[in-house]
This record gives C-alpha cells, structure tokens and sequence, in this order.
C-alpha cells in the first residue's frame, strides 16, 4: 500500500498533464495547472535541498581529517559569497554585491574553465586513437573537414567553402541529427510511459 | 606543501616540449589576439539565409513585444553575444519591448547584466520588464503559456502584458537565446504546440546547431541565428541596415563578432595537434 | 565578460579579480592542477549559491511564502506544496514511503512533459519534415531524399534493442558510421565555439585588464 502511493501519484500527474495537452477542458486545465504549479515549488525545494546537502558535506570536509578542507572551504565560501548579500539585500540576485561576484568570479571562472576545451581535445583525441583508431579516426577525420570549412577566410575561397558548410548542414547533417532527435525523442517518451506506467521499473 | 604537490610531474621524467603544448597553445591565440582581434569575422557577403531570416524576422515585429528568453551560458555566450546585442539594437531601434526570462540560473545571471547594460545604454524603463527566474524546466515553460508575468511586476509594459493575458500568448514573437542547457528545443517542444501563433526566433552557439536546425527546416523555428559566422552575418546585418543616428545608438548596444586572426590561428592549431595526436597515438603526453 | 558593467567604485577592483581568477583557472596549463581545482571548487559554490538564492527569491518567496503570508485559506495549493516540499527537504530525515511522494509528483511531471513534448513537439513534426514535399526543383528532391534516408538509416541505428535480420544490421552499422559523422561535426562546431571563447577570454585579459590591444 505504502509503495504504490508514489506510484499512484506518477501515474495520476502524468496522465492529467497529458491529457491536458490533448483535450481542451477547463476542468482538466485547472487540475493540471495546479500540478504544475507543484512540479515549479517542488524543482525550487530540490534545488535548496541539493544545496543544503553540499553545504552539509563541506561543512563536515572542514572537521574531517584528511579532507581537502582548502577545497571544502572555497566551496562554502562561494556559495555564501551569492546567498548572504542575496538574502539581505532586497534587489535579491540583482544586488550589486551580487552583480559584482558574479561578474567578478562566476563567469570569469566558468567561462575560463570550459574554454581551455580546445587545448584539452590533444591529450583526449591521442586516448581515442589509441583505444578506438577506426572510429576516433573517423570522427577527428570529418571533425577536421568541418573545421576547415568554418576557417574565416574571405574571398571565392571562403565563400566556397561556406556554401559547402552550409549544404553538409542542410543535407548530411540535418539527416543525421533529425534520425538523432526522432530516436532520442521516441526513447524519451518510452521511458516515460514506463515510468508513468510503473512497467519493468522500480518498486518506489 | 611543497612545489612538487602544486605541480603535476610525471614521477621520474623532465618536462618536455609536449607538456609545453597546450601553454604554447593558449600563448599563440594570445599573441593572435593583442595583435589581429580587431579584424572581425566577416560575412561573406551578408547573404546567410540564417542571418537574414532572422533580421527579417525581428523587422516584421516593428514596434511589438518581444519575449526575451535568455538561457545562455558562460561556456557558449561569448559566441553568442553579438549577435544577442545586434538583436537588441534592432529591436530597441524599432520600437520594441523586450521582457525577459530565464529558466537557468546561468541564464538569469547574464540577463540581468544584459538588462542593465540596456538600461544604462538608454533604452526606456518601459520597454524593458524582467520577469525573472522561473524553477522546474519543461514545467515552467508549460507554465509560461498560462502565466509569465510575476505578481510583483510593475509598470505599463506589465499592465500590458497582463491585459493580453499574462502568457506567452501576450507577446508578438519569443526570442530564444540558448545555451548548452535549455535553448530552441525545449520551447519548440513545450511552447510551440501549446501556443501556436507566437514566432520563434532563436540565437544558438554552434554546439547547438545540429539540435536546433532540424526545427528550422520544419518551420518550427521561424528563424535561427547559430555560431560565429553566421553571427557574424547577422551583426554586418544590423550594421548595414541602419542609418547613421541609429548606427551610433546601435554601436553604443552592439559587441563586435569574434576576431578573425585568433579564431583562424586556433582552428590551424587544433587541426595540427589532431593531426599529431592521429598519426602518434601511442606518443606519451600530458595526461590532463 | 567583456562589456558588462560593474556596480559604482567597484570595477577595478572585480577586473583585477576576473583576471586573478581567469589565471588561477588556466593554473593546469603550467602543470598546476591544486589551484584549478580551487577555482572549480570556489565555481561550484557560487553556481550551487546562485541557483539556491534564485529558488528562494525568484519561487519560493513569491509563489509560496508571500501567498501563505498574506491569505492561507484561500491558497490550498500552497499549503500542498509548503507540506510537500518539507516533506522533501526532510526526506533524508523521514520514512522512505513519504519522502518518494513530492519525488513522484516530480517524476510523473517530467515524464508527462518529456513524452508529450517529444512525440508533439519532435517526432511527428520531424518525420513530416523529412519526407521531401510534392511538387520542389530535382536539386532539393535530391536533397530531401538524401536527408530522408540518411534520418531513416541513423534511426536504424539507434533502435539497437530491436531483434534484426542480417541486412537490417547492415543498414544499422551504416547508420552507427553516419552517428559517428555527426559527432564529428558537432565537435568541430564545438571546438570552435571553445575557440572562439578562449579567444574572448585572452581579448579581456589584453584590453579589459592590460588595457592593450583591441
């Protein structure tokens, strides 16, 4: 009993909110958008309890011996250094304090962090090559074809390969990528139907 | 802590010239920028069916409202950013409203500074709205086709909006700013059969290209700006297209496509390691 | 990022500390791993600080507290989701039956929105969009049929867990070759799109900060 509760209630939220996208009902409407109306204050509490959870975490790395406590430290530090001038002030995550960290830090360090990708493609192209050579081979092959039609060059040189850029997109690669999307959508919505149908899955 | 734990050195080797390389890599686009980052990417001729689809796009909107969908990301927007700025111009230069909401937190923190650097560029308090952030992905978009506009909201844009009926449905054309998380697709999903008659117009980095040009070639996407060149087509665009009062206050809110030389020098240097890396597999390297 | 402002007094100081921080994050390019994982460390609070402070101000606030605050009893929804998202918060702490509730309204909400967005959203609109129209030039017939069998061959491909005769396994490893293509365009779009932001990285550090340059 106590098990097919939360299994009643993927199947009952999910079968109204379908049905609301299929039939035009006011009633259905209603029901469906105080679901979702849940699923929105119940994605906010998940994300305060993920962050509770790494703030509990780190606070415990900063007493346990062994532990990266500079690491444990620089991760509550960042977090306060968001949420206490978001918190006091009444501008919320427009305060300038926060403004200011984020432009300072957040996108500084992200954005550096997530460029170096072309610089560590090296080491990561030599490990494909040396585990999988046809199929790495293949890929770095055509990842270089493209490249080299994205080169900004000017002139007929440029505007040839940008012509050419443009029918690989249109044609190849379009085929490709919409095979891509019908296949990850359908498998989508097959695990979603099983999952709303508690078919093959977990008890809870 | 001693140096050797700072540094990772492979026990008993010397450094060598291949552990250098991806230092030397980062130097040469360095130098690739001081020296050649004001030559642009340049269109090539302007003629980009993306780039034009999506000034004609935003033209056909003259003075309407536009929804301003902003979930791009610190990996992603800088390739974006010209092109999100030469689309504001053109959208403050004609007339219209821009409201915003971001449905990631990446998303929420580069439109507030994209929010005030519009309000400090001068564009009118009421054609700007935020409408903040919104928690629960699909959920908030479905929810965005009953209501958009917080409670909290003031205004005359607001007022407006709310007379319209609050919702997605209140705006002339959604302008969709992606980034490696929520972008074109979850809004051709979620918004698109749920309120047909609103346009979307979408600016996308190039990982998102494979993922968002099926939608364009179904017309799911009313238009698709995506990746450097044809962001750099758009903005030769917005720039070609304005007289010269409107150029100075679209210069004053546009950002300049990425350099040539460096993206040109980088793209040489990736298809040269890839070449090594193919025909020396077994080298040893750095490990990073 | 280039071009943002900065609160009033405040923009030297956060240049000269984008800048520390874009350094200390590409420490690993000299061998240094600790300082890079600092900077991932202090990057991964302030994105876990952010995101709890946007849920707080931006949802919870707003559409829960200031709701319960001002009318409680007109606002059943609300006590729903003040019982339930405590009872989330708390599940750590509670039976596990209780705690899987708020977690299955998630669930089926996701899946409802996943399954209806793809088929309505993707799949039909997707399927009708390959298959080339009546009455276009031989050029975009071509084209059309070209990206029609290219589709069907990867879709192949991707339906793995289907039992197949020989040929439809000869098709299936066209279409995994065909996969492994689009990865590869992806990733020189994906390299680039890296480029051009390491690009703008070193254009901050050289004008931004050097005050050089462009």
């Amino acid at each position: 009993m106590r098990r097919s509760i939360p299994a009643a209630l993927v199947v009952i939220a999910g079968l109204l909110l379908m049905l609301d996208l299929l039939v035009v009902n006011p009633t259905v409407a209603s029901v469906s958008g105080g679901i979702v109306e849940l699923v929105i204050l119940l994605s906010a509490a998940a994300a305060l309890l993920g962050a509770s959870a790494l703030a509990i975490r780190h606070t415990r790395g900063l007493v346990t011996p062994g532990a990266d406590r500079v690491g444990s430290m620089l991760v509550l530090v960042g977090m306060a250094s968001v949420l206490v001038p978001g918190l006091l002030s009444d501008q919320g995550a427009a305060a300038p304090a926060v403004t200011w960290v984020v432009n300072a830090l957040l996108v500084p360090i992200g954005a550096s962090v997530l460029a170096l990708v072309a610089v560590f493609l090296i080491p990561a192209a030599r490990r494909g090559m040396r585990i999988r050579p046809r199929e790495t081979g293949l890929m770095l092959v055509i990842t270089s074809a493209t490249l080299v039609l994205l080169l900004p060059l000017g002139g007929p040189v440029g505007a040839a390969f940008g012509a050419a850029a443009a029918w690989l997109l249109a044609v190849p690669v379009r085929g490709v990528f919409a095979g891509l999307l019908i296949g990850v959508a359908l498998a989508m919505a097959v695990a979603a139907t099983r999952v709303m149908f508690g078919l093959g899955g977990t008890d809870d | 802590m001693t140096e050797r734990r700072w540094l990772r050195v492979r026990p008993g080797s010397r450094p060598t010239l291949r552990d250098a390389l991806p230092a030397l890599f980062v130097v040469l686009l360095a130098v690739a920028t001081l020296v050649g980052g004001s030559v642009t990417i340049e269109a090539d001729g302007a003629t980009d069916a993306g780039a034009t689809g999506l000034h004609a796009a935003l033209d056909a909107q003259g003075r309407g409202r536009m929804l301003v969908a902003f979930d791009a990301d610190v990996g992603t927007y800088a390739e974006v950013r010209p092109a999100v700025r030469a689309a504001f111009a053109q959208l403050v230069r004609d007339g219209a409203s821009l409201s915003f909401v971001s449905l990631t937190g990446e998303g929420r923190a580069l439109a507030l500074a994209e929010i005030e650097r519009l309000r400090s560029g001068g564009v009118e308090a009421n054609r700007l709205l935020d409408l903040g952030y919104r928690a629960g992905a699909e959920a908030a978009l479905v929810d965005a086709t009953r209501s958009i506009v917080p409670a909290a909201a003031t205004g005359t844009l607001a007022d407006a909006l709310r007379a319209s009926g609050a919702s997605v449905g209140a705006f002339d054309a959604v302008l969709v700013i992606g980034g490696s998380d929520i972008g074109p697709r979850a809004w051709v999903e979620q918004v698109g059969p749920r309120v047909p008659g609103v346009p979307l117009l979408a600016i996308a980095p190039s990982i998102a290209l494979p993922q968002a040009s099926p939608y364009l070639a179904t017309r799911q996407l009313a238009a698709l700006v995506v990746g450097a060149r044809q962001v750099a087509d758009y903005v030769a665009i917005v720039r070609d297209d304005a007289t010269p009062t409107e150029a100075r206050a679209a210069v004053r809110i546009t950002d300049l496509p990425p350099a040539a030389f460096p993206v040109l020098l980088g793209i040489v240097l990736t298809l040269l390691v890839l070449a090594e890396a193919a025909a020396r597999p077994g080298a040893a390297g750095t490990s990073r | 990022m280039s071009g943002f402002g900065w609160p009033e007094g405040w923009a030297t100081l956060g240049v000269w500390v984008a800048a520390a921080a874009t350094l200390l994050s590409w420490s690993i390019l000299v061998g240094a791993r600790r300082p890079f994982l600092w900077a991932q460390r202090l990057l991964a609070g302030m994105l876990t600080g952010y995101l709890a402070l946007l849920a707080i101000r931006e949802v919870l606030v707003p559409r829960l507290v200031a709701p319960l605050v001002s009318d409680p009893a007109g606002n059943p929804l609300a006590v729903v989701a003040l019982v339930l998202g405590g009872v989330l918060v708390g599940s750590p702490w509670l039976p596990r039956w209780m705690g899987a509730a708020p977690v299955a309204i998630l669930v089926g909400g996701t899946a409802a929105f996943a399954l209806g967005g793809a088929m309505v959203g993707t799949v039909l609109p997707q399927i009708i969009g390959t298959v080339p129209p009546p009455g276009v030039g031989l050029a975009s017939l071509g084209g059309g049929l070209a990206t029609a069998v290219i589709a069907s061959l990867v879709l192949i491909a991707f339906l793995h867990g289907a039992p197949r005769s020989a040929g439809m396994r000869l098709l299936g490893g066209i279409g995994r070759w065909l996969i492994l293509g689009g990865v590869g365009v992806w990733l020189g779009y994906l390299v680039l799109a890296r480029i051009v932001l390491l690009s703008d990285r070193l254009a901050f550090l050289g004008t931004e900060w050097l005050g050089m340059g462009r």
